[in-house]
């Protein structure tokens, strides 16, 4: 086995899991086959009006009627969504899509093809997590620059200096405080906003 | 000698067959209407000898509506029973309860009612109509006869809330207005009715279309009336309603009312003017065919064919035996799709007359072929022709 194997076999036994279905013979198959691919299971009927806490994985049934799977199924969860689905119809795979599941089992259910489901839902829910992170640490980026650049302006305008020496300021300023560099440049921006508020700006200006 | 011996024993043995119709609950009348359908075609066959002279044997279990217990008997039929293949089921969610028991045991399932398609199961042959086969036909219908705008009620589960958003889908295409979409309890009793069906006298569309199904919606057709709403100028447009239902409202207060069905008993074909006579003979004066007895009872002859042809109940042989036959049924030629194991029909507009009978209005010139998931579906050429 390689190491990567291992890694996903061992993240099994840990897994929490939690399967809400109404009980009978569907639910039997699923949780049986989830206790045998060595996961702790949790079976959970009717929705719960706040997702199950301590879980890694939810296994939900995407209600024919569309009246009982509850709201916090189509939202951001800190589990990994797995719909159970009866009916392959539009109107099923509309209420589907508007689920924020990452995997989907449609009935009969069999053992097989359970835990390739699960194993396939956790890595795809794992890395959109990543890439989401990613996105919002980049956006973050994207702010600080237009904060800094608004700063360094502010420095070239009042203080003559060119650019380069006024993000250096900056950067002094934040070193020495030990904060972020945006920060500085945030101080710099509301404190000219002020003074201009007050009509003090002209003051200081070469 | 032992093997001549079964062998012998085999020969007069009857083929077992299983029959799971509900006769209580809310789906008893038209349920049972299935079984009468079946029952009158077991005993032709048998009558005329059976299939390669063994004769069909039923084993009938009456789940009563219960989703539960349509599994429990279908497993109990496919274990216990010796049987291999049923007849029954009349809705999709009891459709979908036994599905995943005749799928583990390889049976085969005949099952003859009207659905809203997005199914396919090898273990099934489908011989009822899909929406391509009536829910087209009677929007077109509507649109072109009545108005543009519709007001679509239903029982709430499946198969209502796919009817009608094929129906919202093509009123709309046709700038036509859905006026309201409204569900209730499948067992929903007659004062939500009430309350109901004010609202649509308020509304006042130019038609309603009712996927209510079983009690309720007879309680629907007399509330209707109760409340002053005359169907001549307001009708209530349905794919389900039968003669024997429309017996028990009344046929007086229905005189009006639209269906889009593949059969109503006044097709006119030697097959049905045989089986009308049958149906009445065998269930008594008050029994009426109508098209949830003509279905039942079409497929389980088209059934014999097929076991005539393979000789086998293994359900592999029945499958590739009945993809080569068609029956000539009441309601016309009916043969089984290669592609989709669901049947060509041909789709009809019935109105009510006064006297409990439909008066068919419009027929396709040939059967259409079934299309469960919809992959022709074009809005813009669905007109009748």
């Amino acid at each position: 086995m390689s190491i990567n194997v291992h890694r996903l076999f061992d993240d099994l036994r840990h897994l929490r899991v939690a399967v809400i279905h109404p009980p009978g013979e569907d639910r039997d198959i699923l949780i049986d086959q989830i206790k045998r691919i060595g996961c702790k299971v949790k079976w959970i009927w009717p929705f719960t009006s706040a997702p199950p806490r301590d879980t890694d994985v939810i296994f939900f049934l995407v209600d024919r009627d569309q009246n009982a799977t509850a709201d916090w199924c189509s939202t951001e969860t800190e589990a990994v969504l797995i719909a159970l689905i009866e009916y392959e119809n539009p109107t099923v795979l509309n209420a589907l899509l508007e689920t924020n599941a990452h995997g989907v089992i449609a009935k009969p259910f069999r053992a097989l093809g359970i835990l390739s489901t699960l194993i396939l839902a956790r890595s795809s829910s794992g890395y959109e997590k990543r890439l989401h992170n990613k996105v919002k640490k980049l956006e973050d980026t994207l702010r600080s620059r237009r904060e800094i650049e608004k700063a360094i302006g502010i420095l070239v305008d009042r203080k003559g200096v060119s650019s380069n020496e006024a993000y250096e300021m900056i950067r002094r300023q934040a070193t020495s405080q030990r904060i972020p560099v945006v920060q500085v440049a945030l101080s710099l921006i509301q404190a000219t906003e002020a003074l201009e508020k007050l009509g003090l700006m002209d003051i200081g200006k070469k | 000698m032992a093997s001549t011996k079964s062998e012998i024993q085999l020969q007069n043995e009857a083929w077992r067959v299983g029959v799971l119709y509900s006769r209580s609950g809310i789906t008893s009348v038209t349920e049972s209407e299935h079984f009468f359908g079946t029952a009158l075609a077991i005993e032709e066959i048998n009558a005329a000898g059976g299939i390669l002279g063994r004769p069909l044997e039923p084993v009938a279990l009456d789940p009563k509506g219960d989703l539960d217990e349509y599994r429990r008997l279908a497993n109990q039929l496919l274990s216990h029973e010796d049987v291999n293949v049923i007849f029954g089921c009349s809705t999709s969610s009891s459709r979908k309860a036994v599905l995943p028991v005749i799928e583990r045991r390889n049976g085969l399932l005949w099952y003859c009612s009207l659905y809203e398609g997005f199914e396919y199961s090898p273990n099934i042959i489908y011989t009822g109509a899909v929406p391509n086969q009536n829910s087209f036909q009677l929007a077109a219908y509507l649109l072109r006869n009545r108005g543009k705008r519709i007001y679509l009620i239903g029982s709430d589960y499946i198969y209502p809330r796919e009817s009608n958003r094929i129906m919202r889908n093509i009123v709309e295409q046709h700038n036509g207005e859905i006026v309201d979409e409204v569900y209730l309890p499948i067992d929903v009793e007659s004062e939500a009715i009430t309350l109901a069906t004010r609202k649509i006298k308020e509304a006042a569309p130019d038609a309603v279309f009712s996927t209510i199904i079983g009690r309720p919606s007879r309680d629907f057709y007399r509330i209707y009336h109760e409340l002053g709403l005359d169907p001549q100028k307001m009708p209530v447009a349905s794919l389900t309603l039968g003669e024997t239902e429309m017996r028990l409202i009344g046929p007086a207060i229905c005189k009006g009312h639209i269906v889009s069905a593949t059969y109503f008993n006044t097709v006119r074909t030697a097959e049905n003017e045989k089986f009308v006579t049958s149906y009445s003979q065998r269930f008594g004066r008050e029994a009426v065919a109508s098209a949830w007895g003509q279905a039942a009872y079409s497929q389980v002859h088209l059934f014999a064919q097929a076991l005539e042809r393979a000789g086998s109940m293994d359900t592999q042989k029945l499958i590739e035996a009945v993809l080569n036959e068609h029956v000539l049924a009441p309601e016309g030629s009916v043969e089984i799709d290669s592609e989709n194991h669901h049947s060509w029909l041909k789709p009809r507009i019935g109105i009510a007359c006064e006297d409990g009978s439909f008066n068919i209005v419009w027929q396709a010139k040939e059967p259409v072929k079934p299309d469960p998931y919809l992959t022709t579906y074009e809005f813009a050429d669905f007109w009748l022709d």
